[in-house]
């Protein structure tokens, strides 16, 4: 078996320094293979970003002080590397696209300005052609006409493919997707999630591929882990977790996703509303919104693996296979 | 781009043109210029003979009229003071002793003003950010005619290191210049410093940092360009505060420009150069903000799209 190339133990992240301070993150753990996609689901204010930018160790400074456990990249771990090897991992073997492509591009300068300084970093010797080659990449048509142009004169899923574009410039092993699709209309968000299946394949990359949107994760990822309040709740096969979810938050989430080809009917739920950081309760954060939680819940719940690659820490698995419209 | 600039010249004309009409407007109405060229022993036709001398018996238009006319010749009237002189050339005497300081003081104030800016932001809630923002606080709240006696008690008259007023070389500027710009400087710095707080904590920064872009680029490159975009939407502003400033600066100073000549001919009551000297001041102000126009198309490419 090889080695992961991300493998998370742990992780903690906590408001501040002191023992005590409200965690955003508690004790998440996964891996991550050469190659693979990986989900991770969950509301918003489950800790799916600061997971995501605890890679890079791109937190604020609270944040960043209030880190622990380990983030090993290929062995080493990243919390603890200078700076000054950090940088060099950043960008040229894990990269980044975040979620908002109208903020993410720096406004007063050109699109060519932007994309060479991360060509410059990844060794690249004609610039310009090597920018309008990695613009006709991410399909921009007219690309030496684009380089000269700024960020405000383009739409939305212009500039999110040029943002892509940046994050493959060095050419990483990782690229971390923070809902690339989110900001971006229906009918664009499917195009752009084709360009970066492709890209993917062409740059032979693994993903860490942060969304709520499992129609999403169905047609990009290949493993799925579901975060709930800090935690990660169950983990899959992204065919697996959707045939046989076995955690009653992932069942109620999947539950809760509109499908086509049924009459329209009200969509099930999920009552009342996740807890806010620092008012998460003791033992299973889900309980107090769960149908199936009884006294035990109230501890930690233990870790199972139901089948090869599948697991959760539930105190009550549902092992009935879950109906698929 | 040409067409905009024309755009601009064009409304500035219309802007001085205007602020004749005021300004001569004002000087009707603030005094009686004969009462006060006439000596105590002057008799009634003496007074009739003035006014149809000054043109004072025509109607108000065309009085306007004349005054327009005689201004776009350059002929402002003469001082009413014992040297009866051409009020266009005692101004424009001055202006090289206020425009050197302003400049300075201006140029200082840029300068320190966004170096401590960034270093604050950059240093965020550190005792370097305590300071300076305690600095700039300071310079803000305190008044120049205040801070320019304190400044000439401490270094011209205590440690006596710098002169106490007048003009001349280098040292002579150093004070006035401090006094005129400290709360021009501590108001860059705050800007700066804030707005420097928003780039850094915006996605194209971050975007930055995952580039893998060492921090000193991050900051020179990335954040510095945008937080200087506000600092150049309140240079206009800067400018004015430089030259309402001049006014107490320079006579606390004994500066030889055109502030302290105002100050004087507004005590002399002095009329003409009164006029001449706000009229001057406008011209620079509208000047100041047709710059700060360019230099907004040179700093933000959003701005060149528009226009």
């Amino acid at each position: 078996m090889t080695d992961p190339l991300l493998s998370i133990r742990d992780l903690t992240v906590r408001v501040g320094k002191r023992a005590d301070a409200p965690s955003i993150l508690d004790k998440v753990s996964l891996d991550l293979m050469p190659g693979e996609t990986l989900g991770l689901v969950g509301e918003s204010g489950s800790g799916k970003s600061t997971l995501g930018m605890s890679v890079l160790r791109l937190t604020s400074p609270t944040l960043t002080a209030g880190t622990t456990g380990r983030i090993a990249w290929k062995g080493d771990d990243i919390l603890t590397m200078p700076n000054r090897k950090l940088r060099h991992i950043r960008g040229e073997e894990i990269s980044m696209i975040l979620q908002d492509p109208m903020a993410s591009l720096n406004p007063v300068q050109s699109i060519g300005t932007q994309l060479q300084e991360a060509l410059r970093r990844g060794g690249k010797r004609n610039l310009s052609a090597a920018a309008e080659a990695a613009l006709s990449e991410v399909n921009i048509p007219s690309p030496a006409e684009r380089l000269r142009a700024f960020p405000h004169q383009m739409s939305g899923g212009m500039r999110q493919r040029i943002v892509s574009a940046i994050g493959l410039a060095q050419d990483p092993e990782l690229l971390i997707c923070d809902e690339p699709t989110t900001a971006l209309d229906a009918t664009i968000q499917y195009q752009f999630l084709e360009l970066l299946k492709a890209l993917r394949a062409a740059h032979h990359m693994a993903m860490l591929f942060i969304t709520h949107d499992f129609g999403v994760v169905a047609r990009i990822c290949d493993r799925v882990a579901v975060m709930y309040a800090g935690r990660i709740v169950e983990t899959g096969p992204v065919a697996e977790i959707f045939a046989r979810p076995a955690h009653p938050y992932t069942k109620a989430l999947l539950a809760s996703v509109p499908s086509t080809g049924h009459a329209p009917h009200r969509l099930p739920v999920i009552e009342g509303a996740p807890p806010a950081v620092g008012h998460r309760p003791e033992g299973c954060p889900f309980h107090p919104r769960c149908a199936a939680a009884s006294a035990h819940c109230r501890q930690a719940p233990p870790r199972t693996e139901l089948r090869p690659g599948h697991t959760l820490n539930c105190w009550h698995p549902q092992e009935h296979p879950h109906e698929i419209a | 781009m040409l067409k905009h600039l024309a755009g601009r010249l064009a409304e500035a004309l219309v802007a001085l043109l205007l602020m004749s009409l005021v300004i001569f407007l004002l000087s009707r109405v603030i005094g009686d210029p004969v009462a006060l060229l006439l000596s105590d022993s002057a008799t009634e036709a003496d007074r009739q003979m003035l006014i149809a001398q000054l043109g004072l018996d025509q109607p108000g238009w065309r009085q306007y009229l004349t005054f327009l006319g005689n201004a776009l010749k350059g002929d402002f009237g003469q001082s009413v003071t014992a040297g009866r002189e051409d009020a266009l050339h005692l101004v424009l005497s001055r202006l090289p002793a206020s425009l050197s300081l302003a400049g300075i003081a201006l140029l200082f104030t840029l300068v320190v003003g966004i170096l401590l800016g960034v270093l604050a932001a950059v240093t965020r809630g550190t005792v370097a950010d305590l300071a300076v923002r305690l600095l700039a606080l300071l310079g803000q709240s305190a008044p120049s005619f205040w801070l320019g006696i304190m400044l000439i008690y401490l270094f011209a008259v205590k440690l006596g290191w710098l002169p106490t007023s007048g003009f001349g070389g280098a040292v002579y500027y150093v004070l006035p210049a401090l006094t005129l710009g400290l709360f021009t400087l501590a108001a860059i710095t705050r800007l700066v410093r804030a707005s420097m707080l928003e780039a850094l904590g915006s996605e194209y920064v971050k975007l930055a940092r995952i580039k893998g872009v060492s921090e000193w680029a991050v900051v020179l490159r990335h954040a510095l360009g945008n937080s200087l975009i506000p600092v150049v939407t309140f240079m206009g502003t800067f400018f004015a505060t430089m030259i309402t400033g001049a006014v107490v600066v320079e006579t606390v100073f004994a500066w030889p420009g055109i502030g302290r000549l105002a100050y004087e001919s507004i005590m002399a009551r002095d009329f003409p150069v009164i006029q001449t000297v706000v009229l001057v001041i406008t011209a620079f102000f509208i000047l100041a903000n047709l710059i700060v126009d360019l230099l907004y198309l040179a700093i933000d490419p959003r701005m060149r799209a528009r226009s």
